[in-house]
């Protein structure tokens, strides 16, 4: 077969990202403008913000790309974009451009869930990986345990009821002055911290077990801290961060591992911001060796919000014939 | 010269494509589908019509605002993405210079007003009497056509400066478009200005809305005064700073590398 190349292109959030990704799976560029910067100060990200600096930054990005994989816009086969979810107003910028260059290029388009593209970042990173497998979604603003029957094939077992995982470790990490990105900043300081200091809950949620809560969690850690403040406790952050971490990962861990179970997985696979938490990507390897199950995760940079994974999953896509005609909106609440 | 337009900063998707002076294709719509969706399809459509490749375009214009920064965002991001692809240099037009030349050539002042929300509106005040042609434009000191600059107002400020501008000029009509509540703003500012015998029109519904043909006009002559800019640089000017900027959020960590 001839080898195809794919434009990705991605500002779902707060990273404006470009790659050029050759047959779905080698990566030949991965550009991405982090703002995270910018939204340090506002202790999240503002959405205003976060579309103002897209619009600025998506040629530069694309160029980038573009130039980094020694290709020119000629020699790309098809231009994948993430239509959803995210920010409304972020990923319109992304949108915007994809159609337009596809249209004045003449290049085929093709919109990517932001969610396949999490999780085809796998493909990316292991070469034989082909579905079935498990695969934990765990991000900023997502917590989905997705069975991957095939290519575009997808089986949602498992959703957050109310935080995502992520969400829950910005809560936490601004509540004990970690300050944001919380979810690397506390599994960095929870190195310091004993995970067995705090006995806090771990939820059970949802008809089959699989669904997730993690406000139960974050309300048990945010009281503990006022009923510790008002008896004028000292509280050692380092153990709230690391049992928090540790509620969060038996939690993720647990599901995943009894999902694996029932549903006959022998693959298990991780993707999105939180699967680079070391603690998370340390217990989930424990728990398939012990089960002699193959265990999968991205690279850090793959974890984060970027474009080669949106290529990779568009590359699929393409393969699969999906077409997206240029009145391709963006669609924040977009389901998998 | 070819020029395609485009224009999303309010209610209106506008495009256009002119050459050499001549609009060869305008195709508007103000209808239930966003911006997103309609923009590019009919840019699309105009281009197939009239069998004008891509490649022709010598410049994509846009305008830069002030408007709805989604819709300023779309057009935008639209306008980067096809010059990118074609290797384009971007026009970008203030929104209400733009607009007010819906009536490039009449008497009296050109007042376009946009709903600016905030209590707001989105107004500049022009008049294209005693203006030249070849001096209409001046992008970098602001075009002479232009009286007050187009940016955000709180009406009684508008009002006011529209009194103001009727004395110093000498003029007795003022003519309104817009998609703010053009019928009141009318009523206010007759009264306001009846001493001047001024009288005050709202424009028709053919010539109340932004027409990309309208960029065009005014693109062709920023083409001709080398008012260009590079696309990848290309960006609203928002005139607004973010809802977050206007300490509405509470900044809770130093900014410091994370």
């Amino acid at each position: 077969m001839e080898d195809l190349y794919i434009l990705g292109i991605e500002s779902s959030c707060d990273e404006t990202a470009a790659a050029v990704v050759k047959n779905g799976r080698e990566v030949l560029s991965n550009a991405i403008y982090s703002q995270i910067d910018m939204h340090t100060i506002y202790g999240g990200v503002v959405p205003e913000l976060a579309s103002r600096a897209h619009v600025e930054k998506v040629n530069y990005v694309i160029k980038q790309a573009l130039e980094n994989a020694g290709k020119r816009l000629e020699e790309i086969d098809a231009v994948a974009v993430t239509y959803g979810p995210g920010l409304v107003g972020a990923l319109l910028v992304g949108v915007s451009a994809a159609k337009a260059i596809a249209f004045a290029a003449n290049k085929p388009l093709v919109g990517v869930n932001h969610i396949e593209g999490h999780i085809s970042a796998n493909f990316i990173q292991d070469k034989n990986l082909e579905p079935p497998f498990l695969c934990l979604v765990v991000s900023g603003g997502h917590t989905h345990l997705v069975i991957v029957n095939d290519y575009g094939k997808y089986e949602i077992i498992g959703v957050t009821h109310d935080d995502a995982a992520g969400e829950a470790f910005d809560k936490i990490a601004r509540a004990i002055d970690l300050g944001y990105p919380g979810g690397p900043k506390i599994d960095k300081f929870s190195k310091e911290g004993n995970p067995k200091a705090y006995d806090f809950p771990r939820a059970v949620v949802g008809k089959n077990g699989y669904d997730f809560s993690f406000s139960g969690l974050k309300s048990a850690v945010l009281n503990m801290l006022n009923m510790s403040k008002m008896k004028g406790i000292e509280v050692n952050r380092a153990d709230v961060a690391a049992s928090f971490q540790q509620a969060v990962v038996d939690v993720l861990v647990g599901h995943t591992m009894q999902a694996a179970e029932q549903y006959g997985m022998k693959k298990v696979a991780i993707a999105g911001g939180v699967a680079s938490n070391t603690a998370l990507r340390t217990a989930m390897e424990e728990e398939c060796k012990k089960r002699g199950y193959e265990f999968y995760r991205p690279a850090p940079i793959l974890c984060t919000d970027n474009a080669a994974m949106i290529a990779s999953a568009g590359y699929y896509a393409y393969l699969r014939g999906v077409r997206s005609d240029f009145t391709l909106n963006a669609d924040p609440g977009l389901d998998l | 010269m070819t020029i395609l337009a485009m224009e999303s900063s309010s209610l209106v998707a506008a495009t256009a494509v002119s050459r050499d002076g001549v609009i060869v294709a305008e195709y508007s719509t103000n209808f239930k589908k966003t911006h997103s969706q309609t923009l590019l399809p009919m840019i699309d459509e105009m281009l197939k019509m009239t069998g004008i490749k891509t490649s022709e375009i010598d410049y994509v214009a846009a305008t830069n605002g002030p408007g709805s920064f989604t819709g300023l965002r779309i057009a935008a991001a639209t306008a980067k993405g096809l010059c990118l692809a074609l290797g384009k240099d971007v026009i970008g037009l203030p929104t209400l210079d733009a607009f007010a030349c819906n009536y490039y050539g009449s008497q009296g002042l050109i007042v376009p007003i946009m709903d600016a929300r905030r209590g707001q509106v989105y107004s500049g005040i022009y008049s294209f009497e005693n203006v030249k042609d070849e001096d209409m434009v001046n992008p970098t000191e602001g075009n002479t056509f232009s009286l007050v600059k187009g940016a955000p107002y709180y009406l009684e400020e508008l009002i006011e400066k529209i009194a103001e501008k009727i004395n110093e000029v000498g003029v007795k009509k003022i003519t309104l478009l817009g998609d703010a509540n053009l019928e009141k703003i009318a009523e206010e500012i007759t009264e306001k200005v009846k001493a001047s015998g001024a009288v005050v029109t709202v424009a028709p519904v053919h010539l109340r809305f932004q027409k990309a043909s309208s960029l065009c006009f005014l693109a062709e002559k920023y083409a001709a005064a080398g008012a260009i800019t590079k696309a990848d640089d290309f960006a609203p000017v928002y005139m607004r700073a973010s809802y977050a900027e206007k300490d509405n959020y509470k900044v809770v960590v130093p900014a410091k590398k994370a």
